[in-house]
């Protein structure tokens, strides 16, 4: 009984350094004592560790937006998904790069949203899954699109976490959402491109093709947040893929499967990433 | 238009919420979980990690930032999402370091060392279910969440704090009986 309260304190840490010292004397002294502590050590920790999973559990049960599809191949139709198009008037950009502002360009964007990947922003990275790969952030974090990717040696002993601040996501996004309200130009339409996702085709990892009037992305686009941005001006209306920080330019006229580039056009990219800011 | 349905309830207030964690409702701790689930598993998943890894280092940190929190030791200084992100990202630099150990130790030694303690941690838990609910939650918010016996008492629907301890007393006795009879049970098939 009085042990019983002994080891409950020692056990909790409550013992002043005199009543510890004491009680360990004693541990030594006696091997009952002794054993009777690493039993009520070994229930304790298992109490904590119950209640514990019993937190997991509880947080398992609470509906999330997921991420990542969970591994589920073959081919999907996103087209249903698309959630929004946004209709927005902004300044001519990519026509004339060069001269100066011109009349208004109708800018037509469709927001693609899987429903398993509700990110708002696709992460700079690359799609390593080794332990020891790891991407180093990369220097002008969302302005840049090119990702180092580092490799640390085994020999090395700290892995680098690429952080990212935490309070970007949380206090962007109110704001962002004000100044949609605030945009009187922005209307809401629907799109008439519809995308369609092929993991399936392993030889073609990041390519798309249009087919009878569709969109084809081949590859893992459930990954991140993908959007097709459509703009309209000068009587065309060149489609954009915006992917993981990277704009890609859709060529409507490519019936075949084409491998996706990057556009390396420092200048368009700016333009694109100054319209997508205004827009998300 | 469909943004802002999907945006607007992201404005909770913070201090609001720490208190109700302080205070043990667990119906704060899932906002939490819900609110930060993207940004915190973003961070793993960014760094080597598959979404399941992603969640579950998540769901530790919260459990740590839970505890913390209940005991009453916890001052915030920052905001919550950096510091339950900074716990995420001990977690994940922990178990990328283990993975990593793993791996070039080859997996020969140090693997038995611990064998045996999920398996204890088995034992203990199926006990506590056997206690009954009354039983298995005093013990946990008793040796978990730290709360004082008003606390229990308050929770429970205990009359007073009297009856919280007696009750603690005799549940432990209770799970200390459990536990050795299995455990002699063990060990008499070894």
């Amino acid at each position: 009984m009085e042990n019983f309260e002994l080891i409950e304190k020692y056990i909790s840490g409550k013992m002043t350094d005199t009543e510890k010292l004491a009680f360990e004397t004693q541990l030594n002294a006696d091997p009952l004592l002794k054993n009777e502590l690493t039993l009520q050590e070994t229930i304790v920790s298992g109490i904590k560790k119950a209640r514990a999973t019993e937190l997991k559990t509880m947080l398992s049960q609470v509906p999330v937006s997921s991420m990542l599809s969970a591994g589920v191949a073959t081919t999907k139709i996103v087209a249903g998904v698309i959630a929004t198009t946004v209709v927005v008037t902004v300044s001519y950009f990519y026509f004339k790069p060069a001269s100066p502002i011109a009349s208004p360009t109708e800018i037509k964007t469709k927001i693609i949203e899987n429903k398993k990947a509700e990110q708002p922003q696709a992460e700079i990275t690359t799609s390593t899954n080794k332990p020891e790969k790891i991407v180093a952030p990369s220097a002008a974090s969302n302005s840049s699109f090119k990702t180092k990717n580092t490799k640390i040696s085994p020999a090395k002993a700290t892995p680098k976490i690429n952080v990212l601040d935490p309070t970007d996501e949380l206090t962007t996004s109110p704001t962002a959402v004000n100044k949609i309200e605030a945009d009187d130009h922005m209307t809401v339409a629907t799109s008439h491109i519809a995308v369609e996702i092929n993991d399936a085709e392993k030889a073609y990892s990041f390519h798309y093709q249009f087919q009878n009037g569709r969109l084809i992305l081949y590859g893992e686009f459930d990954a991140a947040l993908y959007e097709i941005l459509e703009i309209h001006g000068n009587g065309s209306h060149p489609l954009f893929l915006y992917y993981k920080n990277t704009y890609y330019l859709l060529d409507e006229k490519q019936t075949t499967v084409t491998p996706l580039s990057a556009i390396q056009n420092a200048q368009l990219v700016q333009k694109l990433k100054e319209y997508r800011s205004k827009q998300n | 238009m469909a943004l802002r349905v999907f945006k607007s309830v992201s404005q909770i207030n913070e201090v609001e919420i720490f208190e109700r964690i302080r205070n043990g409702d667990e119906k704060a701790l899932e906002i939490i979980y819900k609110k930060y689930y993207r940004m915190m598993t973003k961070l793993v998943v960014t760094n080597s990690g598959t979404e399941e890894e992603a969640r579950d280092v998540y769901q530790d940190a919260l459990v740590v930032f839970w505890q913390k929190a209940r005991s009453g030791n916890l001052v915030l200084t920052s905001k919550m999402s950096t510091y339950i992100y900074s716990i995420c990202q001990n977690l994940w630099r922990k178990e990328l370091e283990r993975k990593k150990r793993l791996s070039n130790e080859e997996k020969d030694s140090s693997e038995s060392m611990d064998m045996d303690k999920p398996e204890r941690e088995k034992i203990i838990a199926r006990c506590l279910e056997q206690l009954g609910d009354t039983c298995r939650k005093v013990l946990m918010y008793y040796y978990f969440d730290e709360m004082s016996m008003q606390e229990i008492a308050d929770k429970m629907g205990f009359a007073n704090t009297d009856t919280a301890k007696t009750k603690k007393y005799k549940c432990k006795q209770k799970l200390d009986e459990l536990v050795k009879a299995q455990y002699s049970e063990q060990d008499f098939l070894d």
